[in-house]
């Protein structure tokens, strides 16, 4: 079975992102994860520095409420795999997941 | 819905556009169809035929193409990348000529002109990509390159999103140097369009929704605009009646090559 870690602070993206990847059949858990989804925003702004850290563990999807280009590259140069802008709906995080190869 | 008026409309699209639903589709008329009946400030699907009775011939127009628009994000169905990927890299001539039919607001032929560029086959040959839609409005949009958050969010991988695109409002736009290698026209397959020499033709989720007649035809007209050995590729689940001159191209779902016996 698929597992996942959802690392996000915000409880309302947290639950949601919780609901769409059990519906995509993926187990919640901090245990051996085939992926972590990671926050990161200005409630959760140590994010970067530890993204190197958590690809020793599992390929790291950010989930970001900042658009703005350079902030996307900041997380990719710092080592993110794929990176998702809040909003999002079930059908934008599958393909994600897709890309990452982990659907 | 009464079963006259579901008919009636699905013998406005046989003859309009050679789709045909089944009686089982219903569902995507109603869906598809919402949206006109509010703008036209009808009421009712019932209302709606109504209307298209009096031969109202833009109304018309509106609803064949509103039922024919495909759903569409980038690179749908990642193995026919693959395939136009490996066909693009054997592939010895000068100019490579691509069809996207029925490519809705263009998520297919971008992701086809993303996919040459990231190969750096767009620098060394002559890429063309025609990209056609039976709905004005969809190619006026399809033309502007511009896609929502949303959309831009299904099927592009986020390294190309930041390569290609500009943020515009809440918006992203798709860089002129790629958007220029996409020529969008409003056209029919059924109707004779333009010749000529295609290598790779894409026409997904469209044959099997045809008669057989106008499936026929239109395979017949694919065939004459393409070069002996060009790829067809049609939807994952399309299963084609008479495929004329193409043939099924091995290990790769959806893909003919005319004129090669595999």
């Amino acid at each position: 079975m698929k597992t996942a870690s959802i690392r996000i602070q915000n409880p309302t993206i947290r639950k949601l992102t919780h609901i769409m990847l059990s519906d995509l059949g993926f187990e919640i858990t901090d245990e051996n994860p085939s992926v972590i989804v990671l926050g990161w925003s200005d409630e959760q702004p140590d994010t970067l520095n530890i993204i190197s850290q958590m690809r020793q563990v599992a390929p790291v999807l950010i989930c970001s409420n900042y658009h703005h280009p350079e902030k996307i590259r900041q997380a990719l140069d710092m080592g993110a795999n794929e990176y998702v802008m809040i909003p999002f709906d079930n059908d934008i995080l599958q393909s994600k997941l897709i890309q990452m190869g982990l659907l | 819905m009464t079963p006259q008026d579901f008919q009636f409309i699905t013998n406005l699209l046989k003859e309009k556009s050679g789709f045909s639903l089944t009686d089982d589709q219903i569902y995507l008329l109603e869906s598809r169809l919402s949206t006109i009946i509010r703008r036209n400030n009808l009421v009712s699907l019932e209302d709606l035929v109504n209307a298209l009775k009096l031969d109202n011939e833009e109304l018309k127009t509106a609803v064949v193409e509103a039922v024919s628009i495909n759903n569409t994000r980038f690179f749908r169905n990642k193995y026919i990348f693959d395939a136009i990927r490996n066909f693009a890299k054997d592939f010895d001539g000068q100019t490579l000529k691509i069809m996207s039919a029925g490519c809705a607001s263009g998520q297919e032929p971008v992701s086809v002109a993303l996919l040459l560029r990231e190969m750096n086959l767009i620098a060394q040959k002559n890429v063309q990509i025609y990209a056609l839609d039976m709905s004005r409005q969809i190619i006026d949009r399809a033309k502007k390159g511009i896609y929502t958050h949303y959309e831009v969010q299904k099927g592009l991988p986020i390294r190309l999103l930041l390569k290609y695109f500009t943020p515009k409002g809440d918006d992203w736009a798709l860089n002129t140097d790629i958007l220029k290698t996409i020529h969008y026209h409003v056209q029919n397959i059924l109707e004779p369009f333009f010749t000529g020499n295609f290598n790779i033709v894409l026409c997904r989720n469209m044959l099997s929704y045809m008669t057989p007649a106008a499936q026929e035809k239109a395979l017949h007209t694919l065939s004459d605009m393409m070069t002996p050995g060009g790829l067809l590729i049609v939807g994952a689940s399309e299963i084609l009646q008479k495929t004329g001159d193409f043939h099924r191209f091995p290990d790769c779902i959806g893909c003919y090559r005319l004129g090669k016996e595999s």
